[in-house]
């Protein structure tokens, strides 16, 4: 009986020792490769609770309040009473947490995205999924006010694990572009600086995140001339050494379609969903080329045969929002870094909210004033606005103002130097825009498309332009008819552009030598026409 | 009720079987079963925890699959020595019971004719203690022969033991001059004993007078040659390096030589107390005492010689957990880590010896000698060397992991051995001698191989 135990007991041993072993070496490979059991994951799940910790205490400023938090009482929901004319969207790349790290006009320390993001919540602003966007932008579908489109660049690993559970806790989402050729393939596993597809699917099974493409491999430097002069992918000719010339059209063209269509199958393929949208590496939609104008024209038609919405970056003079309407394939990011703070991004996102007419603008806080070029500041309830000290002239319009169509506005203003002024009008963009423009010796009504300003009717009454008296004057828009006032007196008028339909106000000065124009202005006010 | 007929018939059976794990019959049966429920749930935790370090390090190893390999053998082996202890019990207990029934009358009480060997070597102190005991343990002094070797004494003892047989008679005392050596000193007890079995008793141990009897019981099977005792450090709470050992004996008896014995293979019999068949040793004796290895006679490693020839013979030598003896261990740095280098000389040499035959009369044991036993021992230095010093230098890579593996190895056979044995408080040194081992003890295996040919004792 011992001997036959003896044979039962060596039988046991064995299987449960292979057991054991294949039962060890098969979990290494499972927790290997298992997304759930990366440090980074345990870590995500610490820094959500804390972040919910401190979002609690940011919020409800109390003890009290903060267990509300904890338990689950939900925040406040948005009032959905208004609803959004415009959307905002927020570009950001990585989020740093090493400490001691300085900005680098790209990416944002954890601690400022975490204030933003924070404060953005407790103002009321919620994010909408890419898909929700594309509706409002594509058919007007109605969204609350306050809604906003937040986006992530480049498919970086640093885009996620800090921010994440921030998202989570906040009950955001975000958008991630992905430069597919960093991100999928058997060859990206080493690199740990952008997300695998792995993590891309899990993120996108938190149903916190959306992907969408930022080209394939075309978010790189390459020699665009045969001294290694280094252009942009997508939009320059590219040299290429062997043939020892720039390519042509249509190997260009070939070129890029390779690569987005490419980014597009990747991401198709590889998560399974439909992509929706494009961001343009360095925000270059053709406009920042170095050796190829046709570029614009064909990356447009490129992309737009490929995806519904393409991202670029807002310039300086553009409504930072994005108003659904025919315009709406290529739409503007704001690109937030550690260069912008807290304030200012809320400030640009709050003055984003359409004003209403009549308006009246004292001056006492700035309500949406934005320097398209040159310098402006809000002081004693005056407005100035100056050329840098490079520049001829000095552009400020009004945030908010974009969907205005028939108004008159007034103000006091004084021209402290330079030459000329202009009250604008129907302000679209830095180069679409109405203006009454004020000198010495005449006023006319101008118009500025695509850059190019002409003058539609011109007078020689002159206003007494001095730096010690206020001058009152006034610019009219009503339908395609505009017209410019001194005090109450209509100097001239004309007809405009269809395309200056609408747009808001703003302000301009000039003069023939650089850094010498400014102009203050106050006791603002703007009427509905009729 | 069978047991209360045994009594009446002047029959105690001595409980083989007395698994404390099992035994949930009382009002603190709870707190046990909560107790229990936890260390298993600490166990699957830990093994978890070991997955999760090595999937964690895999990329690293698979760059060093070697070095991948060995960690994975050594995990597999901790876990296989773990799951044989854990069948010890039943496997002492068939051997046993098999043996009863062979035997036949249940009334017979199985009591052989036993002698105590006890070489000694300048214990005047403790050696008055360990006589006495062998005269006070539970069994017939009819059938007790004590015999004394007083192997070259340079102190008071061969007094103390003139003295001691004025007391008991029957003390048989041999006087030497010259030192010869603990194996002459039982090569000559084997050869005038009288006794069936014969028990060699280190001069600083002595046995349980309680638990003597079962030392005993499994040479009731024909086929056992060998019983080991299990051996408790008496001065466990002397100082950090005794509670050290006491938590280093407790696993090598209760986990080490249990899961050994599981397979009535145990490759040691602790020289401190064991007992083996004269019968079974005789043919063999004369071998053992001329063992020579490289031109010198060996010296050390008695215990473990010997078992080895009887293994060679094919016999059973097993290790009894409920058979209690108590030994000394060093209290001074200087002497743990002279014996420490004794024995691992004494290991190098039976590995060569062993090695040679185990394949042949024992080869399911012979995979587990081979491989774990041999492949971990002479790969440790040169594994350890290179997780803790040559990586860390080379690569700046800290071996954390490492030593946290290590550190959950430890912990899996910390908690069986908290299962086994709840009361043993000395499990948390198990730690402490894990990193000597890892850190000392493992490179002293290379100035054993260098020093072998030194076969002096050097402690005392």
């Amino acid at each position: 009986m011992h001997e036959f135990n003896l044979k039962m007991v060596k039988i046991i041993l064995v299987v449960v020792v292979i057991a054991l072993l294949f039962g060890m070496l098969g979990s290494i490979s499972l927790l290997k490769n298992n997304y759930y059991m990366r440090a980074k994951y345990f870590e995500m799940q610490f820094d959500y609770l804390k972040e919910k910790v401190v979002f609690g205490q940011y919020y409800y400023g109390s003890l009290l309040g903060w267990i509300g938090n904890w338990t689950g009482a939900r925040t406040p929901q948005p009032t959905k009473r208004e609803v959004a004319q415009s959307v905002p969207i927020l570009l950001y790349h990585g989020v740093i947490t090493s400490p001691g790290w300085k900005s680098d006009g790209t990416n944002i320390s954890l601690n400022d995205f975490r204030d933003q993001m924070f404060a953005l919540k407790k103002t009321g602003y919620h994010s909408i999924s890419l898909s929700q966007f594309l509706d409002f932008m594509q058919s007007g579908k109605p969204l609350p006010a306050k809604s906003i489109l937040i986006t992530f660049d480049d498919g970086r690993a640093d885009s996620f694990y800090p921010v994440d559970p921030i998202l989570r806790v906040l009950d955001y989402n975000a958008v991630m572009f992905v430069i597919t050729g960093r991100s999928f393939g058997a060859d990206t596993n080493k690199n740990t600086f952008h997300l695998s597809e792995d993590e891309l699917k899990k993120m996108l099974a938190s149903g916190r995140w959306e992907m969408a493409s930022h080209t394939q491999n075309g978010h790189g430097f390459l020699k665009i001339d045969a001294n290694g002069n280094q252009g942009h992918f997508l939009s320059d000719k590219l040299w290429l050494d062997g043939k020892s010339r720039l390519e042509t059209d249509e190997e260009y063209t070939q070129r890029i379609k390779i690569d987005l269509a490419g980014s597009k199958r990747d991401i198709e393929n590889g998560l399974g969903i439909k992509v929706l949208g494009f961001a343009y590496p360095f925000g270059d939609y053709g406009n920042d080329e170095q050796d190829f104008p046709g570029a614009k024209i064909i990356l447009n038609d490129s992309i737009n045969s490929l995806f519904p919405l393409s991202f670029r970056q807002v310039g300086g003079n553009e409504f930072p929002g994005n108003y659904a309407g025919k315009d709406f394939r290529l739409v503007k990011r704001i690109d937030v870094n550690g260069n912008m703070s807290k304030d200012q991004l809320l400030f640009i996102l709050n003055s984003s909210q359409e004003k209403s007419l009549p308006y009246v603008d004292a001056f006492s806080g700035n309500n949406g004033w934005i320097t398209a070029w040159g310098n402006s500041e809000l002081k004693n309830g005056l407005l100035l606005t100056r050329a840098s000290v490079s520049e001829n002239s000095s552009m400020t319009f009004l945030n908010g103002t974009f969907e205005w169509t028939d108004y008159t506005m007034s103000a006091k203003t004084r021209l402290l130097q330079g030459n000329s002024f202009a009250a604008v009008a129907r302000y679209i963009n830095g180069n679409n825009y109405v203006s009454c423009d004020f000198t010495g010796w005449g006023v006319a009504l101008s118009q500025s498309i695509g850059g190019m300003e002409t003058a539609i009717s011109e007078s020689d009454q002159s206003l007494q332009i001095s730096p010690e008296k206020d001058s009152e004057v006034r610019i009219g828009v009503s339908g395609n008819t505009a017209a410019c006032y001194i005090g109450d007196k209509e100097i001239v008028a004309g007809t405009i552009s269809p395309s200056l339909n609408h747009g808001g106000i703003g302000f301009k000065t000039w003069d023939n030598t650089v850094n010498n124009s400014s102009l203050l202005v106050s006791n603002l006010k703007v009427d509905s026409a009729q | 009720m069978l047991e209360n007929q045994a009594k009446a018939w002047g029959y105690s059976p001595v409980r083989l079987i007395s698994i404390n794990f099992v035994d949930y019959g009382s009002a603190i049966a709870w707190r046990r079963l909560f107790f229990h429920t936890s260390l298993i749930v600490s166990a699957a935790a830990v093994l978890f925890l070991i997955f999760l370090v090595k999937a964690k390090t895999t990329t690293e190893m698979l760059i060093e699959p070697y070095f991948f390999a060995y960690t994975i053998f050594v995990t597999t082996f901790a876990m296989s020595r773990i799951v044989s202890a854990v069948l010890y019990e039943r496997s002492i207990a068939t051997l046993t019971a098999e043996a009863r029934s062979e035997y036949g009358d249940m009334q017979k009480k199985y009591e052989p004719t036993v002698a105590f060997i006890i070489p000694c070597k300048n214990e005047e102190r403790d050696i008055t203690n360990t006589i006495t005991k062998c005269f006070q343990v539970d069994y017939p002094m009819d059938k007790v022969e004590v015999i004394v070797v007083n192997d070259g004494s340079t102190d008071g003892t061969i007094g103390i033991l003139k003295s001691l047989k004025k007391t008991y008679p029957n003390l048989r005392v041999f006087d030497w001059p010259e030192n010869q050596g603990k194996r002459w000193a039982m090569a000559v007890g084997f050869q005038v004993s009288r006794s069936e079995i014969v028990i060699q008793l280190d001069s600083d141990s002595y046995v349980d007078i309680k638990t003597f009897r079962n030392l005993l019981e499994p040479f009731q099977n024909i086929k056992v040659a060998a019983v080991c005792a299990n051996g408790i450090p008496k001065n466990a709470d002397q100082n950090i390096i005794t509670r050290m050992q006491t938590a280093y004996y407790f696993m090598s008896f209760q986990v080490l030589k249990a899961a050994e014995s599981t397979f009535d293979t145990v490759f040691c019999c602790s020289g401190c107390c064991s007992a083996y068949r004269k019968s079974a040793v005789m043919p063999v004796l004369y071998s053992w005492l001329k063992e020579r290895f490289l031109g010198k006679p060996v010296t050390w490693g008695d215990d473990r010689a010997l078992t080895s020839w009887l293994i060679k013979r094919g016999e059973k030598t097993v290790y009894n957990r409920q058979a209690l003896a108590y030994t000394v261990v060093p209290s001074t740095w200087r002497q743990l880590f002279k014996q420490q280098l004794r024995w691992k000389k004494s290991w190098i040499i039976n590995a060569f010896f062993t090695s040679r035959f185990i394949w042949k009369k024992k080869p399911f044991m012979a995979f587990f000698y081979y491989f774990p036993l041999i492949l971990i021992s002479l790969l440790a230095p040169i594994m350890t060397f290179r997780a803790l010093i040559y990586t860390p230098i080379s690569h700046g890579i800290l071996p954390l992991y490492h030593i946290i593996g290590i550190i959950l190895i430890t912990a899996l056979i910390v908690i069986y051995c908290r299962f086994v044995d709840p009361k043993n408080k000395f499990w948390p040194y198990l730690f402490l001698w894990s990193f000597l081992n890892l850190f000392i003890l493992s490179f002293m295996l290379i100035w054993a191989v260098i020093r072998i040919q030194d076969r002096g004792w050097g402690t005392r």
